[in-house]
C-alpha cells in the first residue's frame, strides 16, 4: 500500500474500532518508510478528529468512540518508540502532557475516570491512573514523581466531593499547584463547585472532559514540575 | 391487574445466569479491608486479588435465611410500612446534591434545611409512606453529616426514613444509636430507619458502605441491598443484561449479609438503568427502563424477598413492596419542591390506574341505565352521586378545561407555579409532632458528636399548627 492507501486503511480501522488492525497498519506504515510524526498526524490524529466530529453530529455513540480511541492507542503504542518525546504531545503544548488521574478518597466509582483516561491516551497524553479511593498525598506524590501538568479527579458521592478540595489544597501546600491544571468530574460535580474548590474546570461527560483537558493544556501548558 | 415482564422460565434463566456469574466471576473487594477479614472469618474465600467466588449452593442457602416480610416503622410507632407483598408503598426519590430554591428559583447546593423542608413536605403528602433521604446536606460537616441528616428528617416527618449516603461504619453506628433511642423511649416499635447500600457495578463491593450496612443488619435495622447497573457502561448493553447484573449483585450482597447476620431484614432493591448512548451518563428516559424495573421486581419476588424498585406504572403493575417516584430532576441530582407536589399527584394517579375495579351490579350500574333509558344523561342519578367523589380532579397536571379557561389560568401562572405555592404552603403550615423528648435528647447528643463548636444543625423550627 502507498501512503494514501495506508492512511485510508488506518482511518477505516480507527472508525471501526479495530485495535489489532490499527496496530498492524502503524507497523506497516513505519516499514514503508513513512515519517512517524506524519503517520501519527495524518493517520491516527486526523482519524480521531473525524470520529469526534461524527460523535458531535450524533452519528457515532460513546462505545464506538471508545473503541476508536482504543484503536488509536494501539497505533500509538507501535509508533511511540519512533516518536521524539516532544513530538508525542498532540495537544499542542511544548512539554509532554502527563495527567495524574484518580477517584478521590472514600470513593470507588471509576467508570467516568476510566472513560476520560482512555480518551486522553488516544490524543497522546500519558495518563498515570492511581485507581480508586486515592488519598490527597498520593496525588501529590504522583504529580511530583511523574512531572505531571494535568490532574483529573473523579467522585460520584456527595460525601466524597470534599476530598477533591483536599487534593487541591495538598497540591497547593506542596508548592505544585501552579504547575498543574486540575479538572474534576462526577455526577454531583458542577462548575460552581469546581470553581469553589479552586479547580480549573469540570465537564459533564467524557467527550466534554477531553475538550476541557485540551483547552486547559492549550491555554498555557505549565512546564513539567 | 398484573403486567408480566418475564415468563416463569425467563425468571429462572436470569437467576441461573446470575448464580453462574457469582460463582465464576465473583464479586471484588479490597483484599486487605476489614470486610474481607470478616468474610474470611465466616469461612468465605477471598483471593489475594480480592475476588470472592460464591457458589450457587451458598447463595441459595443464604437467601433462604432472609425474611420475606420486613417492617418499616415510623418514628412514632404509627406510620408502618409492612413489606409483605400485599401493598406497594411509595417513597420519594433520592439523593440529590442540588436543590432548586423554592423562593429564588436558583439551583444551589443542598442543605440541612432542604432535608427539613423536603421531609416536612413528604410528611404532608399522603401517598408517600417512606422518606428516602432526598438530598445530601452539603452544609453539614462530614463525619456527622448523615447523623444530622437523619435527625433533621426525623424531626420533620413521622414516616419511615431510609438513608442513602451512608458510606462509613461510624456513620451507621451513630444512626443505629439514634434508632435505639427511639425504640427505647417506646416511641418507635418497628425500625424507624433503614439504609440503602449499593454494589458498585460491575460486581464490586464498597467496603465502607458494606460495613455500614452490616452495622444496620447487626442492629436489626433493614438494609436495602441495591444495584444500579447502567446498560452498555456497567452492564451488558441490553435490558436483560442490565437486569442480570442487577440480580447477581443484589443476591450476592444479600447472601453476604445473611451469612454474617442470618435473618437480618434485607430489601431486594433493583434499579437497572440505561446509558445515554452518546455520553454514557445515566438516561432515565430510556423506555426499556420500565421493563427492566418491572422485571427486577419479578426477580426479587422469585427469591422471596421484599422488593424495592423505581419506574412508573409498569413497575407498579408487578406489585413491588416499595416504589420510588418523585421530587428529583436531572437524573435524580436536583431536588425540586414543586416537582414533589406534582409527582405526588402522579403517584395518586398511578395507584388508581393499578387498582382493581370491582365488577358487580353496583359498578355496572344497570339500574341507572334503565332509569335514564335512551338519550338523557346520568348526571342527576343517585348512582352517579354515589360514585362521583371517586373521580380524580387534577390540580397540578393538565386539567380538563375549555380554551378560554386555559388562557385565564395561564395568565395566573403555570401549573408549576401553583405546585410551588402549594409546596411552600404545606411546608409552612403542616404540623409534625415532636420527637419524644427523651429520645430527641439522646439523638441530639449523637448528632452533635465530639466537636466542640458546630454550625447550626437544627431543622427549621416547627411551623404553626394547621389550625
Amino acid at each position: 500500500m502507498d501512503g494514501a492507501a495506508l492512511y485510508g486503511a488506518i482511518r477505516a480501522a480507527v472508525v471501526e474500532g479495530d485495535a489489532e488492525r490499527a496496530g498492524a497498519l502503524a507497523g506497516e506504515a513505519l516499514r514503508a518508510g513513512l515519517d512517524p510524526l506524519e503517520i501519527l498526524d495524518r493517520g491516527f490524529t486526523s482519524s480521531l478528529r473525524h470520529v469526534g466530529s461524527c460523535w458531535e453530529k450524533g452519528e457515532l455513540y460513546l462505545p464506538e468512540m471508545m473503541l476508536a480511541a482504543e484503536a488509536v492507542k494501539a497505533g500509538l503504542a507501535v509508533l511511540k518508540p519512533r516518536l521524539s518525546a516532544a513530538g508525542a504531545s498532540k495537544a499542542g503544548g511544548a512539554a509532554p502532557l502527563v495527567c495524574v488521574m484518580g477517584t478521590v478518597a472514600g470513593d470507588i466509582h471509576d467508570i467516568g475516570k476510566n472513560i476520560v483516561g482512555t480518551l486522553l491516551e488516544a490524543i497522546g497524553v500519558r495518563v498515570v491512573d492511581l485507581g480508586t479511593d486515592v488519598e490527597a498525598s498520593r496525588f501529590v506524590g504522583a504529580v511530583r514523581e511523574h512531572g505531571a501538568n494535568l490532574v483529573g479527579m473523579s467522585a460520584l458521592l456527595t460525601s466524597t466531593m470534599p476530598a477533591m478540595r483536599q487534593v487541591v489544597e495538598a497540591l497547593e501546600a506542596a508548592g505544585l499547584r501552579r504547575g498543574v491544571r486540575i479538572a474534576v468530574g462526577g455526577a454531583p460535580v458542577t462548575k460552581a463547585f469546581a470553581q469553589e474548590i479552586g479547580a480549573d474546570g469540570t465537564a459533564a461527560d467524557g467527550m466534554g472532559a477531553l475538550r476541557l483537558f485540551q483547552s486547559l493544556a492549550a491555554k498555557e501548558v505549565p512546564g513539567a514540575v | 391487574m398484573r403486567f408480566e415482564a418475564l415468563t416463569g422460565q425467563e425468571t429462572k434463566t436470569v437467576h441461573r445466569a446470575a448464580l453462574q456469574i457469582l460463582e465464576e466471576v465473583g464479586l471484588h473487594l479490597p483484599p486487605a479491608s476489614t470486610l474481607a477479614g470478616r468474610l474470611r472469618e465466616a469461612g468465605l474465600q477471598v483471593t489475594p486479588e480480592g475476588r470472592l467466588h460464591l457458589p450457587a449452593s451458598f447463595i441459595e442457602a443464604a437467601l433462604a435465611k432472609a425474611p420475606r416480610v420486613v417492617r418499616l416503622g415510623g418514628r412514632d410507632g404509627r406510620e408502618t410500612a409492612v413489606l409483605d407483598g400485599r401493598r406497594t408503598f411509595i417513597t420519594t426519590d433520592g439523593c440529590g446534591a442540588w436543590t432548586i430554591d423554592p423562593e429564588s428559583g436558583e439551583r444551589r447546593a443542598s442543605t440541612l434545611d432542604d432535608v427539613a423542608r423536603s421531609a416536612r413536605l413528604t410528611d404532608a403528602l399522603e401517598h408517600y409512606q417512606v422518606y428516602w433521604m432526598m438530598v445530601s446536606a452539603g452544609d453539614a460537616p462530614l463525619p456527622l453529616r448523615t447523623a444530622r441528616e437523619y435527625l433533621t428528617a426525623a424531626r420533620n416527618t413521622t414516616k419511615h426514613v431510609q438513608m442513602i449516603d451512608v458510606h462509613r461504619p461510624e456513620e451507621a453506628a451513630a444512626i443505629v444509636k439514634m434508632a435505639r433511642a427511639l425504640r427505647e423511649s417506646g416511641a418507635a416499635t418497628d425500625a424507624p430507619v433503614s439504609m440503602l447500600n449499593s454494589v458498585v457495578s460491575p460486581l464490586r463491593l464498597d467496603p465502607g458502605g458494606c460495613e455500614a450496612a452490616l452495622a444496620f443488619a447487626a442492629a436489626g435495622l433493614p438494609v436495602a441491598a441495591c444495584s444500579m447497573p447502567i446498560a452498555s457502561v456497567t452492564a451488558p448493553a441490553t435490558a436483560p443484561g442490565s437486569l442480570l447484573m442487577s440480580h447477581a449483585e443484589i443476591i450476592g450482597f444479600t447472601a453476604l449479609v445473611q451469612t454474617l447476620y442470618p435473618g437480618a431484614p434485607v430489601i431486594y432493591t433493583g434499579f437497572p438503568a440505561f446509558a445515554d448512548a452518546r455520553t454514557g451518563i445515566t438516561n432515565y428516559r430510556d423506555p426499556r427502563r420500565w421493563w427492566a424495573a418491572a422485571a427486577a421486581t419479578q426477580m426479587g419476588q422469585s427469591v422471596r424477598l421484599p422488593v424495592f424498585t423505581s419506574g412508573e406504572l409498569a413497575s407498579l403493575l408487578e406489585h413491588p413492596d416499595m416504589l420510588c417516584f418523585g421530587g428529583l430532576l436531572e437524573v435524580s441530582t436536583v431536588l425540586s419542591f414543586e416537582q414533589l407536589v406534582i409527582d405526588h399527584e402522579i403517584v395518586r394517579d398511578m395507584l388508581l390506574s393499578a387498582a382493581p375495579q370491582p365488577v358487580d351490579d353496583e359498578t355496572l350500574g344497570v339500574d341507572a341505565v334503565r332509569e335514564v333509558g335512551p338519550g338523557g344523561h346520568f348526571l342527576s342519578r343517585r348512582h352517579t352521586l354515589r360514585h362521583i367523589r371517586e373521580f380524580v380532579v387534577p390540580k397540578f397536571s393538565e386539567p380538563a378545561r375549555p380554551v378560554e379557561r386555559a388562557e385565564q389560568d395561564a395568565a395566573r401562572g403555570s401549573p408549576g407555579d401553583a405546585a410551588r405555592r402549594e409546596a411552600l404552603r404545606l411546608i409552612a403550615t403542616h404540623a409534625v409532632p415532636p420527637i419524644d423528648a427523651r429520645a430527641a435528647a439522646a439523638m441530639e447528643r449523637v448528632a452533635d458528636g465530639p466537636e466542640p463548636a458546630r454550625p447550626e444543625t437544627r431543622a427549621r423550627s416547627s411551623p404553626p399548627a394547621k389550625s
